[in-house]
Formats: structure tokens, sequence, C-alpha cells
């Protein structure tokens, strides 16, 4: 395991945030209609960028969940894994604010039966927390700096 | 920064070349649910777009005591098998095409009353008016839908 650099106990968030993202990305590349389905839901995205979307975002969510659990790139998959669950969150709110109730089938259609746009707002923030914790972790001082934020990407 | 582009650009070329070799891609502008089975219908089917006439819950439950009314479930199979109206039979919106090969639907004069979870669903109404394009003449929809017929302590099926 060195070699992906998981070698302490603090590796547990960083697995389970590399987990989710590639868990959510399999299960979507699957099924792409469904998550375009769940795209539209939030009327967020105009007409033409929802299929594209639903083709490329789940193969992002997977190179970022490898991206993290690589010991070499998990800075940039952290980066990833945060700039993902802002927009997540963006759109959660937005679609709460809106008074929208989506399902979005993250997860695939068995996400259907158990989210709700604040399940899935909560959802998003703790992933936002996990992946901030993450990319922290992962730079080389073990405190991002602003310069390296932008640096160890 | 670098390594996120590339990903960028991977996704992009992945989401590509997987989607052009699915047996069904998906087209390159989205079309929602209910232009997809209408087009599903009208490809196989001499089409008669109609609204369905929206039912109440004492008239779906006088219905349901007359054995002869078919109850068509438009909600997914995993709800589907969390809990339904006794007898109903499971038609998702994706597979309205399946209805040409159910026994069930065989006869187009059989009254047919189709549901989904809630008020707020419209897979009912887009199953219900891709049965009418498919032909069947007496289609309704309950317009409370699943959370109706189980809030008012119904018998259910699972």
């Amino acid at each position: 395991m060195g070699g992906l650099g998981l070698t302490n106990g603090k590796m547990i968030p960083r697995i389970l945030v590399s987990l989710v993202f590639l868990v959510a990305g399999l299960l979507k590349v699957r099924d792409p209609l469904a998550f375009a389905d769940g795209i539209a839901g939030f009327h967020a995205f105009p007409v033409w960028a929802i299929n594209p979307l639903a083709m490329c975002v789940p193969w992002f969510e997977i190179l970022t969940g490898t991206g993290i659990l690589v010991g070499r790139t998990r800075s940039a998959g952290a980066l990833a894994a945060c700039g993902l669950s802002v927009c997540f969150v963006v759109l959660y709110a937005s679609a709460l604010a809106r008074g929208l109730d989506v399902q979005c089938a993250c997860f695939g259609k068995w996400d259907l039966l158990q989210a709700s746009t604040r399940v899935g707002l909560v959802r998003a923030l703790v992933l936002l927390g996990f992946s901030a914790w993450v990319y922290w972790r992962a730079c080389p001082t073990g405190r991002a700096t602003p310069k390296e934020w932008r640096a160890a990407a | 920064m670098r390594l996120i582009f590339l990903a960028c650009a991977a996704s992009l070329l992945l989401g590509v070349l997987t989607n052009s070799s699915r047996r069904a891609p998906l087209p390159a502008v989205y079309e929602n649910p209910e232009a997809r089975m209408l087009q599903a219908v009208s490809s196989s089917a001499e089409v008669k777009f109609r609204e369905p006439e929206l039912l109440g819950f004492p008239a779906v439950l006088r219905a349901w005591k007359d054995s002869t009314v078919l109850f068509v479930d438009a909600r997914e199979p995993a709800f589907f098998e969390e809990g339904h109206i006794p007898r109903a039979i499971n038609l998702p919106r994706d597979s309205i095409l399946r209805a040409k090969f159910l026994g069930e639907l065989s006869d187009k004069a059989r009254p047919v009353i189709v549901y989904c979870s809630d008020e707020d669903c419209d897979d009912g109404k887009i199953v219900a008016k891709g049965l009418l394009a498919l032909g069947h003449s007496k289609v309704s929809v309950f317009a409370g839908g699943w959370d109706e017929w189980a809030a008012s302590g119904s018998p259910m099926e699972k």
C-alpha cells in the first residue's frame, strides 16, 4: 500500500471520498439516461448541456476517485473532489431555494428511493467537508496555503 | 491544475467513446421522458395524443372493487416492489412499449387506471398518454397516486 500512500490510520476519509466518487461514477456510467433526467430535474442547465454532462461527469468522478487513491495525484484528485462537491452544494442549495424536489440519481436508480433535495444537500456538504479535509492532508506541509491550493494540483 | 485539465479532457473523450459504443446512445441533445415516450410510441403506432381523465380517490376505490379495471403502476420497479395497489402491474415510463406484449393489456377496451407516487409525479400522466396513443380507449390517471392510496389505509400488496 506504500505506493498508494495509504500507510496510516488517517487514510480512512481519503478512501471514503475516493470510494464515493468511484461508486457514484460507475453507477452513472451504467445508466446515463437516469443521470441525464436527474440533471434536468435541477432546471439549472440549458438543454444542450444536459446529455454531454451526463456522458462526461461520471468519468470525471471516476478519475477523481482514482486520483485521490493514488499517492502522486491525490492532491489534484482531492482538489477536483472539492470542486465537484462545491458544484453539488450550489446545485442542491439553489434547488432547495426554488422549492424543487430533486432526485438526482447520483447513485443510480437505488438513489431514487432514498434521496430528496434536503438529503442531497446534506450529503453534498458532508462530501465537501471530507474532500476539503483530504486535500488539506494531501498538501506537503499538512496544511494548504493559497499558493499550494493552486500549485499542488 | 494541469492534471485537472487533463482529467477533464480524458472524461470528455471517455464519455463520447463509451456513449458511441452503447446499444442505445444518448442523443446529443436531451429529450425529456415524455418526449422520449411519445417518440417511442409514435414510431410504432398511429398516434392520437389525448389527455387522460384525472380521478380522485373515491372513484379509484370504487374502480378497484370492480376487478375488471386494470391498475398500472408507473413508478420504477424498486418502488413497486416496496408496495403497490393489489393486482396492479408495473409499467414504468421508459418501458411503455412493453405494453404491447403484456397479456393484461391485450384488451384495449379494458378500463385502465394509471398511478404514480403522488400529485407531483408526472409519470402516471406520461404512461397514460402512451397507452392512449397505443390505442387503449379507457385510460384514466389516479391523481393522488400511491401516497394517497397508502395514506387511506387501503389494501396493499408487495
